[in-house]
């Protein structure tokens, strides 16, 4: 699940942005295109067969440039540019790209910004910087970041829709306590079998030796088949240990998209519209009624359901 | 030479019904004198408080805050508890697991569930006939 959720947010994550003025890609080819602009730049070659320009002539004939101008920069001037100190922070100039911050998994909640949404305002500061520059580099960027937020959004809307908000607070628990219930009942049940087995043991003094053999063999595959409980309790154990490690991955979740309470506050509104009324018993139907076994306080002893039952004669 | 089934005997284990179950097969065995302890922990306190009278350890491996074989690795390194035979019963089936309690100085292994021949088998081999 871990795992799962860890890609989902890994794929949501844009790509590592760079500045304005260099190319936007981080890829490793990009890399080694940077490595070879500085090692172009020793050697004297001519402006337009830059691999630079090569490269921007073959993106502007892909993106439809019927005409290409090559625009004359004296060295002096490109100096200069590079002696700027960074663009200015108001969103329609040229801005300096910040490097998006690596995703920090969120577990906290409530009033803070969430992971997404600090990855939806650095998309929106890639948007606003590319868009200042028409380019077809740029309308890539534009297209990607556009296929970026319906992905986010989608992304909420589908986590929304599980309400992991009510599976962490009531679902997760709920079953953790019927585990725990599962675990002392099967110890209780062991214990009841094994007293009625030293019973059995005590008198087999009584006996003669035959039943006495015949007696201790049939105590003993009693004892023995009475392990069970330890394995179950500890299959029990493994499950219960799974769904801690599932209630954090939902609690990573719902740091990451946000996605608490909208649900819970559904489900509650559906829950009160549909939840039978108590005392007229018009609306419980046999379905309302299948519950299963009680935990805690909540389970009536027989002499309570004798008393209860004992009312209506 | 004859087993002394009088011998005190230490069983370890997390679950008390695990220990109930294991008291009561002993005691169709023979071995009346049995000490219980929940962990690891609190079994090396009775090894060392008994000086070593003890004259065979069964323990579990799963517990806290100490596990069957960081007590096994206690015994081994305690002078005058490294002669007494120990045995581990536990749900760890795997090879490495084994392997590890071979390599601590374990006497013998013993997978759950098991049935009281077994248990009976395991100490034979550890104590002598009986």
């Amino acid at each position: 699940m871990a795992g799962r959720t860890a890609k989902t947010t890994k794929a949501a994550k844009p790509r590592a942005s760079s500045t304005a003025r260099t190319r936007v890609k981080a890829s490793p080819k990009s890399k080694s295109a940077v490595k070879v602009k500085a090692t172009v730049k020793k050697t004297p070659v001519k402006k337009n067969t830059t691999k630079k320009a090569v490269i921007k002539k073959a993106v502007a004939k892909k993106a439809g440039v019927k005409k290409i101008v090559v625009k004359k920069v004296s060295a002096r001037a490109k100096v200069a540019v590079k002696a700027k100190a960074p663009a200015p922070k108001t969103p329609n100039k040229k801005a300096s790209v910040k490097k998006i911050p690596a995703r920090k998994s969120s577990v906290k909640t409530g009033g803070r910004v969430k992971a997404v949404d600090k990855v939806v305002a650095a998309a929106r500061t890639v948007k606003r910087a590319a868009a200042a520059q028409a380019s077809p580099e740029n309308a890539k960027i534009l297209s990607e970041l556009a296929d970026l937020a319906k992905y986010i959004r989608a992304a909420k809307r589908e986590i929304a829709a599980i309400r992991p908000d009510d599976v962490k607070d009531e679902y997760l628990p709920k079953a953790a306590d019927e585990l725990d219930a599962v675990v002392e009942a099967t110890a209780d049940a062991t214990n009841s079998i094994m007293d009625a087995c030293e019973v059995v043991e005590g008198v087999m003094s009584d006996v003669s030796p035959e039943v006495s053999a015949k007696l201790m063999d049939v105590t003993t595959r009693i004892y023995e088949a009475c392990t069970f409980q330890d394995i179950t309790g500890q299959r029990i154990g493994k499950v219960i240990t799974t769904m801690k490690h599932i209630e954090e991955c939902i609690d990573a979740l719902i740091g990451a998209f946000g996605a608490r309470g909208r649900g819970a506050k559904k489900k509650t509104a559906q829950h009160q519209a549909s939840a039978p009324r108590q005392g007229d018993g018009k609306n419980i139907t046999d379905a309302d009624l299948l519950e299963g076994p009680q935990l805690g306080a909540n389970a009536k002893s027989q002499a309570e359901i004798d008393d209860l039952f004992a009312n209506f004669d | 030479m004859a087993v002394d089934k009088s011998m005190n005997v230490l069983i370890v284990d997390d679950y008390k019904t695990m220990l109930r179950i294991i008291r009561n097969l002993l005691r169709q065995l023979g071995f009346e004198n049995v000490e219980e302890a929940t962990d690891g922990t609190m079994a090396l306190e009775k090894l060392k408080e008994g000086g070593g009278n003890f004259g065979l350890v069964i323990s579990d491996w799963n517990m806290e805050p100490m596990t069957g074989i960081e007590l096994l690795r206690h015994v081994r390194a305690d002078d005058k508890l490294k002669h007494i035979p120990f045995i581990m019963v536990t749900a760890e089936s795997k090879s490495e697991n084994v392997i590890t309690a071979k390599e601590a100085g374990v006497s013998n292994y013993i997978v759950k569930p098991f049935n009281a021949d077994t248990l009976k088998s395991k100490m034979v081999s550890v104590l002598g006939d009986f």
